[in-house]
């Protein structure tokens, strides 16, 4: 299983993301998930592409939303921050109506693509063919520049997920229980959903759960509907020492335990034995 | 001559001329841009255009943002987004959240664009474009300002367009075919406008193609025929040039052509200071040497950056 870190782009400055993203990838995790503020969905990919130097490796995700504007927007901002990330982008669109989610889905995918398209949606219609575009006016469009990726990943959120999920073979990111979204998928998708990733963003307090028994509340998500990627929002403020201990929590309590199908007896007793060696996270805290 | 100097432009080209490879290009930029701080140059721009084979960057406020957190003093600018292609207020907010990841380096430069292509795929008429330009300044403009009203550039050299620059109090980045005449006439233009409007007038910058080299005969041999196929090819598929794009009026092209190759600023290190000196003396208070383009290999690019900061900016900046 793949586990990611959250940060809530209402509280946290774009200045403060690259530092943040690195202490991410510092702490071997694998994933950053970038959350736009309500009404600002284009946060999400300037903040995610402050993190093109400060990290390498660390996969990038960026939640954004269905908006009132024109979807190309998105579409070339995605290219060009999935080319700044070598790849490494993981684009979050949420939307709760079910017309607005697909026609932005099928914007992307088709944009996505490195043909020329044309696309005739509810709201959208590319390109429109106005009649006083004389000059070379063109019937299909092709969005450059490509995004790195092959098939750059793209996750759906929000009420609309789970339908629009199904008519396009994506992965929506459970924010409850996962079961009947998936069991849908699995009904509608078949052997396709082989190909999906099953996301789920999942809050985390450290001082209230012991990391051991976060991973086994996640080992039980992972054998019931197929959770293979979590996005752990922390409860403690991003860059304080709780934060930073909740990391090194996520990498070697809890990542470990999620692997295998189970553990051989006495693995996870030796390393609770080496836990009680090391400093615990509420003890890191304090010495900070 | 206490001129402010920057360098241009980005685009992220891969063209016929010369084949990049685009992911590196978009990785090497931050390192570029922590390489022309080290230089002092005092700016950085990048430029704006969609749905064009060359991959020609239509997002520059990303690389923005992703050069804001490699570098730490050098202003970051767009000459231009083309903002009558924008939603103006999802422009501001994405503005608004690149400034702060540069701790308020962000020169936004916007102007009007011109290729019917780019306008009809979002569904806005190219007609409209200097309505929606008033339209948009307004929302940029706007109480609380997110930035100073000098950090806002506008292009052109139409009167109604040095007006609205004037009237808005933003700086101005004016076309480099203007003569030194030409700069003084704009710049009396812009700042009745700004007075007439009540606002303290902004910075006046100028782009200048440019290429140096000590030895100045060589510069002009090496880069001038390379500015003119890429004039050539640039607009002849894109400028409007009797009604049709300039592959339709060849003589029109030519004219074009000559007339960008003709302004451009090439030669010697002292050659290429004192052109400056003579657009520095005309009111120009900011210059941006364009040196990136599409034909300009990464090394070349590295070289003749350290060429002209080891030579022109020193000159023009004391």
């Amino acid at each position: 299983m793949r586990i990611g870190v959250t940060l809530d782009l209402a509280t946290v400055s774009l200045v403060e993301v690259p530092a943040l993203a690195a202490a991410v990838e510092e702490a071997a995790l694998d994933l950053v998930w970038l959350d736009a503020p309500a009404g600002r969905p284009e946060v999400a990919l300037a903040a995610a592409v402050t993190c093109a130097e400060p990290t390498r490796t660390l996969l990038i995700g960026a939640a954004t939303a269905v908006a009132g504007h024109h979807p190309l927007y998105l579409a070339e901002e995605r290219h060009v921050a999935d080319q700044l990330l070598g790849g490494r982008l993981a684009l979050g669109l949420r939307g709760d109506d079910e017309a607005g989610l697909t026609e932005w889905t099928d914007v992307l995918l088709a944009a996505a693509g490195t043909t020329p398209f044309a696309h005739r949606g509810p709201r959208h219609t590319i390109p429109a063919g106005l009649p006083q575009h004389t000059v070379n006016p063109e019937t299909r469009v092709r969005v450059t520049p490509a995004p790195y990726a092959l098939e750059p990943t793209l996750w759906l959120l929000g009420q609309a997920a789970p339908a629009v999920a199904s008519a396009y073979a994506l992965s929506p990111v459970s924010e409850a229980d996962g079961t009947a979204v998936w069991q849908r998928l699995e009904r509608s998708l078949g052997p396709a959903c082989r190909r999906l990733r099953r996301p789920a963003v999942r809050t985390w307090d450290p001082g209230a759960e012991d990391a051991a028994a976060l991973a086994h509340r996640l080992l039980a998500e992972r054998d019931g509907w197929g959770l293979d990627t979590t996005l752990v929002r922390l409860t403690p403020e991003p860059g304080t020492a709780a934060w930073h201990a909740a990391l090194a929590d996520l990498a070697v309590v809890v990542r470990p335990r999620l692997q295998q199908e189970r553990l051989p007896s006495g693995l996870e007793e030796l390393w609770d034995t080496e836990r009680t060696h090391q400093h615990t996270a509420a003890e890191r805290e304090v010495m900070t | 001559m206490g001129v402010e100097m920057g360098v241009g432009l980005w685009t992220f080209q891969s063209t016929v001329t010369r084949p990049h490879q685009l992911p590196r290009l978009y990785r090497d930029f931050p390192a570029v841009a922590r390489k022309v701080e080290q230089l002092g140059y005092a700016h950085l721009w990048l430029a704006e255009h969609r749905l064009w084979y060359d991959a020609f960057c239509p997002a520059p406020l990303l690389p923005v943002a992703a050069a804001a957190a490699a570098t730490t003093t050098l202003r970051l600018g767009t000459a231009m987004v083309l903002l009558p292609q924008h939603d103006p207020e999802r422009l501001r907010s994405l503005a608004a959240a690149v400034d702060d990841a540069a701790r308020g380096r962000l020169e936004l430069g916007v102007g009007l664009g011109h290729r019917d292509a780019e306008f009809d795929a979002l569904g806005l008429p190219r007609t409209g474009r200097g309505r929606r330009m008033d339209e948009g300044l307004r929302v940029l403009d706007r109480e609380p300002r997110d930035r100073r009203s000098d950090a806002m550039w506008g292009g052109g050299m139409a009167r109604a367009a040095l007006e609205r620059i004037g009237r808005h109090g933003m700086s101005a980045l004016l076309p480099q075919t203007l003569d030194t005449e030409g700069i003084r006439r704009a710049v009396a233009t812009i700042t009745g406008a700004a007075r007439d409007a009540g606002r303290e007038p902004g910075r006046i910058g100028m782009i200048k193609d440019t290429w140096v080299d000590v030895d100045g005969e060589a510069a002009r041999s090496w880069f001038l025929p390379r500015l003119r196929r890429h004039y050539t090819e640039e607009a002849g598929a894109w400028w409007v040039l009797d009604g049709g794009h300039g592959f339709t009026s060849p003589g029109r092209l030519q004219g074009q052509v000559d007339r960008t190759a003709t302004s451009a600023v090439v030669g010697s290190p002292d050659e290429v200071t004192a052109r400056f000196g003579e657009i520095a003396d005309a009111g120009v208070d900011t210059i941006v040497a364009r040196v990136n383009f599409d034909f300009v290999s990464g090394r070349e690019l590295g070289e003749q950056l350290e060429l002209l900061a080891g030579t022109v900016l020193k000159a023009v900046a004391a």
